[in-house]
């Protein structure tokens, strides 16, 4: 009879193994979505927090789900005590998936107990794109192929690539996350980088043919979308930041993650990598930019130009975009405010000191050099060639200086509303810029005119805008 | 059986709303839904006999005619189709038709932003001042505080924050929906329901492209909230719905009922559902706040028990006052108290109008007086006392924030004496306001202008002025708009520019030029509250619009302080927090004292005699089964602890450590006899004195009349300032009375002419001289930038810059007999500066000091009138001088001044901080609240009582009071001092026994009086 038992119960496991329940996959996902609001790493409701397994394990007895508080609260009767409080409880059949994963000896399949469990989540499967775009989306980001000859752009969770001459749709990359803000061509225009996700709750970093649109690898997810993504100079380094306020690098062959950063206090909205591979320059909504030891992630300085009280400029104000100048090796820095700041992260480090000879620190004048550009609620992106840098931003208006006299060359209008996106192509001297609207325009660097204006969005028609349900 | 439950059941709701009704109503009276969002929520009114109204929203029958045009959602009427139709409202046999019209519902019609997407998220509570309404957001989202900041707010959520919290494309994927749906975690937890209309209209919103603010959004200009009269919830009916109708500035109306946000002022009488259904409690009353956007009405709620089980025994009622709390209790049925013995009376009268306990005697005369009416008489006597006029100021004082440390140089003193002349002249409280808020010249010689100094920015004079005078608490509005009044920014910084060109200059108030007041915001120039001034003062009109008697906050905030320093509460409370949403309990009474308070000429006494007249002040403390719980309807009395000040004179009193009022009145009267006597020897001498004065001054070489200053003139740099006329300087017969000059203390006391830092600009400096002959004459003035002078008219020095030694100037000219003109201008090109000038030379020799005339210049120029000449005030003037030259007669006054002052608190403008008035909750005096005054019972009072230093030293000597006294007469005299009342048998039984049994006498006396002065009976007035 023992036995038999025995067996039994060994039988009865293996038929479970087939069905276990994955923590990762089936259960942390509505638990998160669920619970995190008031049991997580900024509000604990009753002390309880889920946002890392080891605090959620806290309720749970493994193997008894009647015993976990976990899943009693889950189905109290009383609706007072029954959670989530003041709203509709959980699925039955997530109920169900909770009480199964306890049954089953609330196993652990992430890969860090002590880490936040949502940035362990696996990478979510995207949806469709649609087919006809009702309204057109906002380019949040756009790339010239490193030929000049097509235009990589954000879509609504896709991808779309554009012929420049002439302008046409050549290519849509779908089932990707629901907003891309960074992309990088790579592999000689084999491959695109793509950076985003959902706001408030889902990063993700991933590699992706250019032809076929398959995810080849996803790099890592993040709590909150990837705001920023750099390439090193030789090309095996990648940097991405998200509004998680993490910084990650990764092998860009293996995969693997080299190192994370969280020294911001808010959205990190753009990293850059120095032309000597040896600085990763970070800016953030904190109104700072960080320099980061590019090989082990360790801040090796804070810039405080964006914030400061005396000198040239002053006031607090929001950091969006940062890019090196390829000659001089010196970092700009640009964001809300009316000027780019120019630095070098190693003086920067130099003039940096402790709180208490902060005022007489900014009251010298720093080596920090400004452009000013003028340009009324900020600029949101700014990229750089030979010893130009082009801005854009919230006036709808692009500009390239000249970055030795900080001279403005050409003045690019046409938008009718706010600058997200810019990218130039050198060799074919073309200007790329997306705004809010949808509306992508070409510009010719030599002359600063307009070369092709269009509306992003396949299927759009600008008579037909569906906004009536 | 089933049938016979129908019938039941029918019957029984007829009985509940049946047969009384005298007619129904609707509201509103015709339906206009001209766009497919359109809707009505619909109100029906019963109107009973007896004038009660009844809701009958949920209980009528409700038909619609064409079910193509129209539809129904319970009471809420939503348009199916265009066209016309009736809704039949049926209320047993009455019945209403409402017309209905529904058009453009094939036309597009967008929400718009402000009036529709902000006005939901007001409604959810997501720009509320604890979430993204805060100053910085939440969680890096910022919105204005309830929307008033509509660019703000569109670019907070559409293009701001990289565009990360809306989504056109695919509206479901908004995080401003995911957030509050608890999509995705929010701190601020779930704030939206997906079929809620909010959900509904939010995610429509971005469905049509997240619009922000659109050139010629209709403006909401008002908000009409139904029902506007008040509204009796009788038990067991006790629902009220509302109805909020929004008028647009292009001629539309909104129902936006499910727009509006609902709060009640008080929880447990009433509260409100999120579509403006208000569900009554308990009895009481509560206001129901209803805010749309930047308006803001008020619906008022009273809750009534049911009506079978009480009966009103009408009680004694004195006068209007009476009848009016009456009223209110007999439809709260709420029991009025009886009527107070003559002892509590007494004491408790003589509390409230004079701060200090009765004098014995006047106890004992009271009590044994038989006359009807002597409780009014003891009230006239009391509103004529000088007392009365000091515990009155003391607590005017209180906020007016009159301290010496602030208003230095016996200014205090000064202010405070003014005030207490005032309310013992009964002077017109609207008059008295204005002489305050008018206020020009130097706080020493203008009191009221002290007001004005004791605040030092025109911000503080903004919310002083309003807190004291309008009852309104507008310090919020200083950073955005009052998110539970009416008052917005605009109306914080109108009234500042009523206040913004005051030029305070070390005590010295005077009126800029200019000094416009701009709006922070949107830097608009604020035109002065109360309209545009006709003159460079605009408080002229803003205190003419203030005191007029239709003002709708003067007369009431007055009448509120008064009732609520007699009755312990006022009729609002707090008493300077009018707001809508904070109602009278009374309204029909504050309504009445208001009214008659203004009629009749703002009459402060007035409104103490008819309070303290009334039977509702006359009531007791004793509360009976049925009233107990009134806290607001004035049923009975209230108990209320002394305060700071009363119980320091009480104490004092009681233990013999002051003098007893009787006592203080027959020495003030000695002391004014005298001082009368002295004045009748003085005045005596006057002619002799003045002759010789006349004839001193006639030998004088020269002497000087009072000297008058004018400016400052603003010039745009001193070149300007010093040749530029901003008078007809060669006039050399100045009209005073034309230009605002200003008299100043003398010039031989070298009156320095101040200039301040950043004052680049000209002021004149004009004076008479009398000479006895032609001469020449030489002035030595101290200046540091440009001087010019005329002499009668004519220009005899004229310096842009004085470059060398500025303190040794010198200007020579020729003063012809008789008067001489001086017209001095100085003008300042930057920098702290001041200018002082003198006669150095006569004819080439030093003036002797014999010869200058030491008098004042001012009667100078009077006496070197013919006697005939001079006007009654100037007469008046000399006779005043004269006096105060006089030392014993200065002595005199003095003594006057301080007599009771130094002893009773009560009985002093600023009675100074002592632990003992500190821990009974003393103001500070650093705010115009009248909350700095707690009344709240604390550990530190009982132990100041029971063993504090002051009350150690006041009962130290407190035998002497009562040592001569046989035991009975003692014990008795004891307990009218403390008590205003006899002792009863037991109690002088067991007294005496405790006398005769202790070893020592004055201990035992002493004993006495502690354990009186340590009982509720004491410490409270009942």
């Amino acid at each position: 009879m023992r036995k038999l038992a025995v067996t039994v119960s060994l039988l009865t496991g293996l038929a479970q193994v087939q069905a276990e329940i994955s923590f990762m996959h089936d259960v942390a996902p509505v638990l998160l979505q669920r619970c995190e609001g008031c049991h997580g790493s900024k509000k604990s409701k009753g002390d309880y927090r889920i946002h890392t397994f080891e605090f959620l394990n806290q309720a749970v007895t493994p193997g008894k789900p009647h015993e976990s508080y976990l899943y009693a609260v889950l189905v109290d009767d009383d609706p007072d005590f029954r959670m989530p409080q003041k709203d509709d409880s959980l699925a039955s059949s997530d109920i169900e998936l909770v009480r199964q994963w306890i049954a089953e000896g609330a196993n652990f399949d992430g890969s860090d107990r002590k880490m936040s469990l949502r940035s362990q989540l696996p990478p979510r499967e995207h949806p469709q794109s649609p087919e006809l775009y009702r309204v057109p989306v906002p380019v949040t980001a756009l790339a010239f192929s490193p030929d000049g000859k097509s235009l990589a752009m954000s879509g609504h969770h896709e991808v779309t690539v554009w012929g420049v001459k002439p302008v046409k749709l050549i290519r849509r990359l779908k089932n990707l996350p629901l907003r891309i803000q960074t992309l990088k061509w790579h592999a000689d225009g084999g491959q695109l980088i793509v950076g985003g996700g959902s706001p408030g709750e889902y990063g993700e970093l991933a590699l992706v043919d250019a032809l076929s649109g398959e995810r080849l690898r996803v790099y890592g997810t993040f709590e909150d979308i990837v705001l920023g993504m750099a390439l090193n100079q030789a090309g095996d380094r990648l940097t991405a930041s998200s509004a998680d306020r993490r910084v990650r690098t990764y092998d860009l062959t293996s995969g693997k993650r080299c190192w994370e950063s969280s020294v911001h206090s808010d959205w990190v909205t753009s990293v850059a990598f120095s032309i000597d591979n040896n600085f990763v320059v970070t800016t953030s909504r904190d109104q700072t930019a960080k320099v980061l030891d590019a090989k082990t992630g360790e801040l090796f300085t804070t810039y405080n130009g964006h914030r400061q009280k005396f000198g040239e400029f002053t006031g607090r104000f929001k950091v969006f975009a940062s890019v090196f100048e390829p000659i001089s090796g010196l970092v700009m820095t640009v964001g809300e405010g009316k000027a780019i700041r120019v630095w070098n992260p190693v003086k920067a480090e130099e003039e940096s000191g402790t709180a208490s000879d902060m005022e007489k620190r900014f009251s010298k004048a720093g080596h920090t050099r400004y452009i000013e550009h003028g340009m009324g609620l900020g600029v949101f992106a700014m990229c750089a060639s030979k010893n130009l840098v082009y801005t854009a931003g919230a006036d709808g208006v692009a500009k390239a200086f000249n970055f030795e006299d900080g001279k403005v060359l050409h003045e690019f209008k046409g938008h009718l509303d706010w600058i997200y996106s810019i990218d130039c192509s050198p060799k074919t001297s073309r200007l790329a810029t997306g705004s809010y609207s949808g509306e992508v325009r070409l510009w010719d660097t030599d002359t600063g005119e307009v070369v092709y204006s269009f509306i992003a969005a396949p299927g759009y028609d600008v008579k037909q805008a569906i906004f009536d349900n | 059986m089933p049938h016979l439950l129908a019938l039941f059941i029918t019957f029984s709701c007829s009985t509940v709303i049946a047969k009384k009704f005298e007619r129904i109503e609707v509201f509103p009276t015709e339906l206009n839904l001209a766009s497919k969002r359109s809707k009505a929520q619909l109100v029906i009114t019963g109107w009973l006999e007896n004038g009660e109204a009844r809701d009958l929203t949920r209980l009528a029958k409700i038909v619609i005619s064409d079910k193509k045009v129209a539809n129904l959602n319970r009471s809420i009427v939503m348009p199916v189709g265009d066209g016309e139709t009736d809704i039949l409202i049926r209320v047993d046999e009455h019945s209403v038709k409402l017309p209905v019209r529904v058009s453009r519902q094939s036309a597009t019609d967008p929400i718009r932003f402000t009036t529709e997407t902000l006005a939901t998220l007001t409604k959810k509570g997501c720009n509320a001042g604890s979430c993204h309404g805060s100053p910085h957001g939440k969680a890096g989202f910022s919105l204005s505080l309830f929307g008033f900041d509509a660019a703000h707010d569109e670019l907070s959520l559409i293009r701001g924050g990289l565009n990360r919290r809306i989504n056109v494309l695919a509206p479901d994927e908004s995080l401003m929906l995911k957030k509050p749906l608890l999509k995705v975690p929010h701190v601020g937890g779930k704030k939206l329901i997906q079929n809620g209309s909010a959900y509904h209209l939010l995610r429509q919103w971005i469905f049509e492209g997240a619009r922000g603010v659109i050139k010629n959004e209709p403006k909401c200009v008002k908000i009409e909230v139904y029902p506007k009269q008040e509204r009796v919830l009788r038990a067991p009916h006790l629902q009220q719905q509302i109805s909020v109708l929004a008028y647009f500035n292009n001629k539309t109306v909104r129902d936006v009922t499910d727009l509006a946000t609902y709060q009640t002022s008080k929880r447990q009488v009433a509260t409100v559902e999120s579509n403006g259904l208000v569900l009554g409690r308990e009895r009481g009353s509560a206001a129901i706040t209803v805010r749309y956007l930047e308006s803001l009405e008020s619906v008022y709620i009273t809750v009534a028990p049911e009506s079978e089980r009480f009966v009103w025994l009408p009680p004694q009622e004195n006068n209007g006052i009476d009848q009016l709390v009456n009223d209110r209790l007999k439809l709260l049925q709420i029991e009025p108290a009886s009527t107070c013995s003559d002892s509590v009376f007494l004491r408790r009268v003589h509390l409230d109008l004079t701060g200090l306990l009765p004098p014995t005697v006047l106890v004992r005369a009271f009590l044994s007086n038989d006359s009807s009416n002597k409780r009014t008489k003891l009230i006239n006597d009391l509103l004529n006392s000088r007392e009365f006029a000091r515990f009155q100021a003391l607590q005017m004082a209180d906020l007016l924030r009159i301290t010496p440390e602030v208003l230095t140089d016996g200014r205090a003193t000064f202010f405070a004496k003014w005030i207490e002349d005032a309310i013992y002249k009964n002077l017109p409280y609207d008059k008295i306001t204005r002489q305050i808020l008018t206020a020009s010249g130097d706080s020493k010689v203008v009191a009221p202008a002290n007001f004005y100094a004791s605040l030092n920015n025109t911000e503080s004079t903004v919310e002083s002025t309003a807190q004291i005078f309008m009852g309104a608490r507008i310090q919020c509005a200083k950073c955005h708009n009052h998110p539970f009044e009416n008052w917005t920014q605009d109306d914080y910084y109108s009234i500042g520019a009523v206040f913004n060109r005051i030029n305070r200059d070390k005590g010295m108030i005077l009126m800029n030029n200019s000094d416009e007041m701009t709006h922070p915001r949107t830097g608009k120039v604020m035109e002065p509250w109360g309209g545009k001034a006709d003159s460079a003062d605009p408080r002229l009109k803003f205190a003419e619009w203030l005191t007029t008697t239709s003002n709708p906050w003067f007369a009431r905030v007055m009448v509120n302080r008064i009732w609520a320093r007699l009755m312990g509460r006022g009729i609002v409370e707090p008493v300077d927090d009018f707001r809508s949403s904070n109602p009278p309990s009374n309204v029909p009474l504050l309504n009445e004292l208001a009214n008659s308070f203004a009629t009749n000429g703002f009459n402060c006494k007035q409104v103490y005699r008819e309070i303290c007249n009334s039977q509702v002040y006359q009531r007791t403390t004793q509360a009976s089964e049925l009233n107990a719980d009134d806290n607001e309807n004035f049923s009975h009395a209230r108990v209320r602890l002394l305060t700071a000040e009363q119980l320091h004179d009480a104490i004092s009193y009681v233990t013999g450590s002051v003098q007893p009022a009787g006592e203080m009145l027959r020495m003030k009267t000695e002391l004014e006899n005298k001082e009368r006597e002295r004045i009748a020897i003085v005045d005596s001498s006057q002619s002799n004195w003045e002759d010789s004065q006349t004839k001193r001054l006639s030998k004088l070489d020269f002497h000087l009349g009072a000297q008058w200053s004018l400016g400052f003139f603003k010039a745009k740099d001193q070149k300007e300032a010093h040749e530029k006329a901003f008078i007809e300087e060669t006039k050399f017969y100045l009209d005073l009375a034309k230009q605002d000059w200003q008299l100043q203390p003398d010039w031989e006391q070298a009156k320095k002419v101040d200039f301040q830092e950043n004052e680049i600009g000209a002021k004149y400096i004009y004076q008479k001289i009398w000479s006895r002959e032609h001469a020449k004459v030489k002035f030595h003035f101290v200046a540091d930038d440009g001087v010019r002078a005329w002499l009668n008219g004519r220009l005899f020095y004229d310096q842009i810059q004085i470059l060398e030694n500025p303190n040794t100037q010198y200007a020579e000219t020729e003063l012809s007999s008789g008067i001489n003109y001086i017209l001095f201008k100085v003008n300042n090109k930057g920098g702290a500066f001041h200018f002082t000038v003198k006669i150095v030379e006569l004819d080439g020799e030093k003036p002797k000091s014999a010869s200058t005339s030491n008098l004042p210049g001012h009667i100078t120029e009077i006496l070197a009138k013919p006697f005939l000449n001079r006007s009654d005030d100037q007469q008046k003037t000399l006779r005043s001088y004269h006096q105060s030259l006089d030392d014993k007669l200065a002595e005199l006054r003095h003594q006057l001044g301080l007599d009771v002052r130094l002893q009773y608190a009560t009985q002093r403008p600023w009675p100074e901080q002592t632990d003992f008035l500190k821990a009974f909750g003393q103001p500070k005096r650093t705010s115009p609240c009248a909350c700095e005054r707690t009344g709240e019972p604390t550990l530190e009072q009982a132990l100041q009582l029971l063993n504090g230093r002051q009350v150690y030293d006041k009962l130290t000597g407190s035998n002497k009071k009562y040592e001569s006294l046989t035991d009975h007469t003692l014990v008795e005299v004891l307990f009218l001092t403390a008590y205003s009342r006899y002792p009863s048998d037991s109690e002088i039984g067991k007294a005496r026994k405790y006398i005769d049994h202790s070893e020592n006498r004055d201990d035992a006396i002493r004993d006495l009086v502690w354990a009186l002065i340590n009982t509720q009976e004491f410490m409270f007035q009942h």
